[in-house]
């Protein structure tokens, strides 16, 4: 629908009964988006903003003992805060082991679900309902599997001989923590088997008529095929990754709801240690500089990712189809 | 569907959520009613004691909010904090100038009477410089000598071993020999000290007992180095290393002492007179009948602190400020403070409630008569407004878990502790000036 | 190539539903392929559904077996159902899942309504500035929502709405980056020639949007509509900053109810409640299961 044909119909004079509004889309667009464009306003970049101006005070939350300090929080973020480094650490090891395995593995399920099987949709809906149930139960569930005197995994261990290990304390509660994530990669697996559902067949048998074995079809035909998708479940799960706070938060609870202080350290990653910052230390405008390095980060990273993605990511059609 | 009716459907749904929001919106209140908001504990705070005291005072409605730091800190930064807080004094919290002071409204009370307070609400005074002193920023909801130490003489005299003495408070190295003995004759954790609760309070009152101080008089350096602070490191490593009761490496089942010592599997836990309240006989319990309070052991003085103290106090950005002190009234004074004292959970804020404790055991009458003895010294440990203790009592445990682990020294966990406290002070006494 | 004809139109109305009748036949090569296909197929099951048995056991256990360790578990000889009863009661189950199901609605409702309005926007209109303001959608995306809730709770609380449901009615109407995203992509990809008959007879935008795109847009919707209300009901954070005790979710009461009077977790209880908790997305996921894995087709990753 170009502009020109818009103008034509509203030149050859056709009576409108409704409103105008088919002569204005630039006002209707903006009409349709305002609440969005509010929401992001006042929902999103005023606390953007917020944070920022914070960043550069040592506000505390809650007296009014506080100053400009300038960029000193930065500062202190850059040369001497080893606490937060190690948990930025924590974080790109947690989104590196995490990030790849998904993908891979939610790929592995839609090939193995790819078939022609029975009950095809229990063994699918075995595989997706855990990305969708709610982040306390599943918090809750896995505490149980990972407790120390009556959970499944000591009790299957002690069969072997194996001691009863504290899986939620240092220094297992970070393969924990990436267990439980990997718990939900059922989501992933559904994205690509749709994605799997539309790559021509004909390609594929074309391959394999040329002699190319199952690996060999997979590596040269599918994955470039669905490689836009890959990419996409890449990009997402990277933010998501480097952004968790709550499973740690929850997986830790001994009494009552967990205190970013009592995680363990080696789940304690950097929204984890964002959060003790404002909410232990009191120290708001150091939390906040953390949230601001962290924003960019995520921009620098995407920026990365989508650089990469021109070289590797194969798309069918032109992204601009419009 | 026509269009006249798809814009009815969607004004009526937009009108229902409306008022299904406002019905459930804890906005406004009518006029003469004062809503207080309580942030407290609803197992401590229950529904029946809201009702009761809503009844009792017709113009004040209580909200009650599940107690949570997170949500605390949240809405002081919003300046809407509750209208009264369960909280642990400290200087910290005073400093600030978060807590509204409650002198005026002590002087005037008809239902608190100050001469009536037990010297445990003194850990929420402050002058500026030392707690114990000053003005008065909250009360405390009842107490406990947090380290005087339940034994279980049964287990004892099965195992052959002197239990600790009743009257006289032991050493804490004869504590940690006497568990090791315990520990030799086959129990696998004899002695419990709560650690999962924090050992910082511990750490500090061995500091004071050989006579040094845990900070410094500016109150802005950690003095942990120190022979007085390495020795009580020392004790803490080696209680972890012997496997005399659980620490925060091992911690107990269930998430502290109470279920093993009432199955009569630890022999002594030092959790204080409050624990007291677990022995009640039941149909299995049976360790009433031989358990005792022991007095707090000491290094050199004797000293039984209180490290608790856990009342409540009014924000001082609080609107509710009159109506407020009133509920705090009734919380302290009142039917709450009356089954608190008369449940033996612990030593009531008020002298004139103590008569109420429960002397149905002869446990419970010889703890009472110990808690009566350690009142005798107790002290109000030293508190720096510029730090708060929750920051470096998470990294000492950490620093002692390596230790006990074998990976360093008694004197390296002081050093890093004391650096670590260091920088926390530092940064406290630039934002406090 | 007769097959490249056939095959559907991704502009198919009914894109969003993966058509039977293009799957793939994949017959296994060989039985030892066949094998490893089940095999894998089984421990795969195993590990996903082992948590929900567990889960299960644990709610029906005594506190015995708890602390006699997970073997004492299997013992079925004495289930605990009474641990439901118990679960349900001991907090305001009832109370709170009704304001589960309340939040959850007025957000996914209306941040369905709002995305698909956005997305129709930047699908089918033209404007300047669009190209940057979708963008700016694609790169909200990629902000953290868990660092906004602290600064987005104190202007909450200065506006008097904490404590109310009013920031959920807020948030559904302000949209969702990845519902536009995704409406934006489904609205792309219906032809042109709808709208342009429309348009010849002289209909508005909005009535173009209400009476021709939202009826065929009925997957996305439902999809939309399904992820934003399972999304609402599993929340923690946000009902735990600004809800109170007697009006907040379940989400919180689970996992902050069920104590004992020292403070800590009564496991059985937490186990029974976490099952009736997510049971309710169990069975609606079992109901709606094509509009969720259609999520996957709508959201056109493709480009």
């Amino acid at each position: 629908m170009t502009s020109s044909e818009m103008t034509s119909a509203a030149a050859a004079g056709v009576t409108t009964r409704g409103r105008g509004w088919r002569r204005y889309p630039a006002r209707t667009f903006y009409t349709f988006v305002s609440p969005w464009i509010l929401g992001f306003l006042l929902l999103t970049l005023v606390p953007i903003g917020f944070a920022l101006v914070v960043s550069f005070t040592n506000y505390d939350g809650a007296s009014s003992f506080w100053r400009f300090v300038g960029f000193r929080n930065y500062v202190e973020l850059f040369t001497s805060s080893p606490s937060v480094w190690q948990s930025l650490l924590r974080t790109l090891a947690y989104t590196i082991i995490v990030v790849p395995l998904s993908v891979a593995g939610g790929l592995f399920l839609a090939v193995l679900v790819n078939r022609r099987l029975r009950a095809r949709g229990v063994v699918r809906a075995i595989f997706f309902i855990p990305s969708v149930i709610p982040i306390v139960a599943t918090a809750i569930m896995w505490r149980l599997i990972f407790n120390r005197d009556a959970g499944l995994l000591n009790g299957v261990l002690s069969v072997f001989g194996v001691r009863e290990t504290i899986w939620l304390a240092d220094p297992y509660a970070f393969y924990a923590l990436i267990v439980v994530t990997l718990w939900g990669l059922g989501g992933g697996m559904v994205i690509s088997l749709a994605a799997l559902q539309d790559v021509p067949t004909e390609l594929e048998e074309a391959a394999r008529l040329d002699g190319a074995g199952t690996w060999q079809v997979m590596r040269a035909v599918v994955i470039p095929m669905i490689s836009p998708v890959l990419y996409f479940q890449m990009i997402t799960g990277i933010i998501a990754s480097l952004q968790v706070v709550v499973q740690p938060l929850l997986l830790a609870q001994t009494r009552t709801v967990a205190s970013s202080q009592e995680v363990p350290t080696s789940s304690t990653l950097y929204m984890v240690e964002v959060y003790n910052e404002f909410f232990f230390e009191s120290r708001f405008g150091f939390g906040s500089a953390m949230l601001w390095v962290f924003f960019i980060a995520i921009l620098a990273i995407t920026l990365i990712l989508q650089w990469l993605s021109r070289r590797f990511v194969f798309y069918q059609v032109d992204s601009d189809q419009k | 569907m026509s269009i006249r009716s798809r814009s009815v459907l969607a004004a009526g749904t937009l009108i229902a959520v409306a008022a299904a929001l406002t019905g459930c919106s804890s906005a406004g209140s009518p006029a003469g009613v004062t809503t207080v908001t309580v942030m407290y504990g609803s197992e401590e705070f229950a529904p029946e004691y809201v009702e009761e005291f809503e009844s009792e005072n017709p113009d004040i409605k209580i909200t009650m909010l599940e107690f949570d730091q997170t949500r605390l800190n949240a809405m002081l930064t919003a300046g809407d904090p509750p209208d009264l807080v369960r909280g642990l004094p400290s200087a910290n919290l005073f400093a600030r100038g978060l807590a509204a002071p409650l002198d005026s409204y002590l002087a005037s009370s008809t239902v608190i009477l100050e001469s009536d307070l037990e010297p445990a609400n003194d850990l929420w005074r402050w002058d500026g410089n030392t707690r114990g002193s000053g003005t008065l920023y909250g009360l405390v909801k009842d107490y406990s000598p947090d380290l005087t130490i339940w034994q279980n003489t049964a287990i004892f005299d099965a195992a052959g071993v002197a239990p600790f003495s009743t009257s006289e408070p032991s050493s804490w190295d004869e504590v940690l020999e006497t568990a090791e003995a315990l520990k030799a004759t086959g129990i696998e954790n004899p002695l419990g000290i709560q650690w999962q609760w924090g050992v910082s309070g511990l750490l500090q009152t061995m500091i004071e007992q050989q006579g040094g101080q845990l900070y410094d008089s500016s109150l802005t350096k950690a003095q942990l180095n120190t022979p007085e602070g390495i020795r009580a490191i020392q004790w803490l490593i080696d209680y972890g290393k012997t496997g005399a009761g659980p620490t925060s490496l091992n911690p107990p089942a269930t998430g502290d002492d109470t279920a093993s010592f009432v199955t009569e599997k630890l022999a002594a836990t030092m959790t204080g007179f409050w624990f007291g309240g677990n022995l009640a006989p039941g149909e299995d319990t049976t360790v009433g009948n031989t358990a005792q309070l022991v007095p707090a052991p000491t290094f050199g003085t004797r000293m039984s602190p209180i490290l608790g103290g856990v009342g409540a106090w009014i924000p001082e950005a609080s609107k509710n400020k009159d109506a407020a002190w009133r509920v705090m009234e009734y919380f302290m004074a009142g039917k709450p403070a009356v089954d608190r004292a008369s449940s033996g959970w612990g030593l009531p804020g008020l002298t004139s409630l103590w008569e109420l404790m429960p002397s149905a055991e002869p446990y419970q009458v010889q703890a009472k008569a110990v808690a009566l003895d350690e009142g005798e010294y107790l002290v109000t440990l030293q508190d720096s407004p510029y730090i708060n203790s929750n920051s470096w009592g998470s990294f000492l445990d950490k620093a002692l878990q390596e230790a006990i682990k074998g990976n360093i020294d008694a004197e390296q966990v002081a050093k890093s502790v004391e650096e670590e406290m260091n920088k926390l002070l530092a940064q406290g006494k630039d934002q406090l000036g | 190539m007769t097959q490249l004809a056939e095959r559907p139109s991704s502009r198919h109305p009914d894109a969003a539903i993966p058509l039977r009748s293009r799957r793939r036949d994949a017959r296994p090569r060989s039985d030892r392929t066949a094998a490893w296909v089940y095999i894998s197929i089984i421990l795969s099951i195993a590990v996903f559904g082992v948590p929900f048995l567990y889960v299960l056991l644990v709610a029906l256990s005594t506190p015995a077996q708890l602390s006699d360790g997970a073997f004492a578990l299997f013992n079925l000889s004495n289930l605990q159902w009474s641990n439901f009863y118990l679960a349900f009661t001991r907090i305001d189950f009832i109370g709170f899942a009704r304001t589960t199901l309340l939040l959850s609605l007025i957000f996914s409702v209306l941040t369905t309504a709002s995305s698909s309005l956005a997305g129709f926007a930047f699908a089918r209109l033209r404007a300047p500035g669009q190209r940057l303001l979708f963008n700016i959608v694609v790169a909200t995306m990629m902000i953290p929502a868990i660092a906004m809730l602290i600064p987005t709770y104190v202007i909450f609380a200065r506006l008097g709405l904490v404590g109310t449901y009013w920031p959920w009615v807020l948030w559904g109407l302000a949209g969702t980056p990845y519902l536009i995203f995704l409406f934006r992509q489904f609205f792309s990809t219906i032809p042109l020639e709808l709208e342009e008959a429309a348009i010849i007879d002289g209909a508005g935008w909005f009535r173009i949007y209400l009476l021709i795109f939202l009826p065929l847009a009925r997957p996305a919707l439902l999809t939309s509509f399904l992820l934003s209300f399972t999304w609402t009901w599993g929340d923690y954070l946000a009902p735990a900053l600004l809800l109170n005790a007697d009006n907040t979710t379940l989400s919180v009461a689970t996992a902050a109810g069920y104590l004992n009077p020292q403070g800590t977790g009564i496991v059985e209880l937490q186990a029974a409640g976490a099952v009736m908790f997510l049971l309710p997305v169990v069975v609606l996921f079992l109901f709606t299961q094509k509009y969720f894995i259609g999520s996957a087709v709508g959201s056109g990753v493709k480009g």
